[in-house]
């Protein structure tokens, strides 16, 4: 905020400052021959440059925020669905987790869903039996944009 | 094998380039040039037009195999057909690459109309602004999500305006020593200023809402590659702007005088916004592949 404040101000004063110096180069001296270009453009353009430190067209990757159950948590009771709270919103159908316990064998999962009117929450019931144990979640994520992510997390069902 | 996602930023950067060529170089002769001149130019710079038409089209059917690439992980993915046609029937990348073809393909299907710079003013236009509802201004919603997606379109727009018109500027600087068409070219170089600020600042205002809404604070980060790569890109706007500058207010007065030095300065100095230009393109083609963290 800080920051916004002093380029403000920056801007202020060079919009005042520039004209007469951008005066200079107007008038009969115009090789165009003809009015002289519309300074007031100029101007704001020469000030704009003094907070030029901005600018970009990016793009955003959908990072896991949130997750139940929680990341290195315990659970006493075997969850009957897991939820994964991304950045962005996500394309389903091309999102998912794989579930998998100590021994490396793949728990069965349904199919991935967005929680209406929130699609960063991707919800993945879980179809297979969660026994007490450590259970690692490979999770893969395709933003609304074309990015794709992906990241792994632990969580134990037990004491 | 290039890895997908260098694909990716490739395949941008050719679809940038020749959207931006046809849009810029349309408008100039839509817009900027009048009547005599603009036939001139669009003649002599048919060859542009031609090329930034089929590398849309190429670039534009290619994206689509490198994006399944890409999410899949591996170039098997690439012809994929049911991760093919879940992109493209399941997600909003696939909606916006079939506008995208349509508009590329309209483009192609209008070359054999060599007047109709209007047309393809529009068609570049529109395929200009499909940039934004992939890049992406999609990571805000309600209100907020759609200003950033104009935002995005409108400084994609004026960006492309200014560095595609460029392109053109050569065509005219050369006919202001022909009689035939030394009025003609003043008149476009007259309007090539005035658009030319228009578009300059409407660059530099969307440029900084877009930071604003993507990063929310300033790109000072430099063990960051993403901000480091958007100060760089900064640093060629900037360097593009104040060759602008020179150009408009230190040569172009020198026009009555020195005429000829000056139409080669202006050239020269011309060229250089374009080089820096080509090295902007290049660096938003790599943006769109990095986590703007």
């Amino acid at each position: 905020m800080e920051e916004g404040a002093f380029l403000k101000f920056n801007l202020v004063v060079k919009a005042h400052g520039v004209p007469r110096l951008a005066g200079r180069f107007s008038g009969p001296a115009d090789g165009l021959g003809e009015g002289s270009p519309p300074m007031k453009t100029t101007t704001c353009t020469l000030a704009l440059l003094s907070c030029l430190l901005f600018d970009g067209s990016a793009s955003a990757h959908a990072h896991l925020r949130a997750e139940d159950p929680a990341a290195g948590g315990t659970v006493t009771a075997a969850p009957a669905a897991l939820s994964l709270t991304f950045s962005e919103g996500l394309e389903i159908k091309l999102s998912g987790v794989t579930l998998k316990g100590a021994d490396g064998n793949a728990v069965s999962t349904g199919a991935p869903s967005l929680s209406p009117g929130d699609d960063k929450l991707m919800t993945v019931p879980i179809t297979g039996q969660l026994g007490t144990g450590v259970y690692k979640v490979d999770w893969h994520a395709l933003a609304k944009d074309g990015h794709t992510t992906h990241g792994t997390y632990q969580f134990t069902v037990g004491h | 094998m290039i890895a997908p996602h260098l694909a990716l930023a490739l395949v941008r950067l050719c679809f940038d380039a020749a959207a931006i060529t046809a849009f810029g170089v349309s408008g100039f002769i839509a817009c900027i040039a009048p009547k005599r001149l603009g036939q001139a130019i669009a003649a002599s710079s048919n060859f542009l037009i031609v090329a930034a038409s089929s590398v849309a089209v190429i670039s534009t059917v290619a994206w689509l195999p490198i994006e399944a690439a890409v999410i899949g992980d591996s170039w098997q993915s690439a012809l994929d057909r049911g991760t093919l046609s879940v992109i493209l029937y399941d997600t909003a990348i696939g909606k916006a690459w079939l506008v995208r073809l349509v508009l590329s393909l309209l483009l192609t299907a209008a070359l054999p109309w060599r007047s109709a710079s209007m047309v393809r003013l529009a068609l570049s236009g529109f395929l200009l602004a499909s940039l934004a509802l992939t890049g992406h201004a999609n990571m805000d919603e309600g209100t907020r999500g759609v200003f950033h997606i104009l935002n995005d379109a409108l400084h994609v727009l004026a960006g492309g305006a200014w560095l595609g018109s460029l392109l053109a500027l050569p065509g005219c600087l050369a006919r202001l020593g022909d009689p035939a068409f030394c009025a003609e070219a003043k008149t476009a170089l007259r309007r090539f200023s005035s658009a030319g600020h228009l578009a300059v600042a409407l660059v530099i205002v969307t440029g900084i809402a877009n930071t604003v809404l993507v990063l929310q604070h300033l790109p000072t980060d430099f063990t960051s590659t993403y901000q480091m790569l958007l100060v760089t890109k900064i640093a060629c706007v900037a360097g593009m702007t104040g060759l602008a500058v020179i150009n408009r207010y230190i040569f172009v007065p020198r026009m009555p005088r020195q005429s000829d030095r000056a139409i080669i300065q202006i050239r020269n100095g011309t060229y250089a916004e374009l080089a820096l230009g080509a090295g902007v393109l290049a660096l938003v083609a790599f943006l769109g592949i990095l986590d703007p963290a």
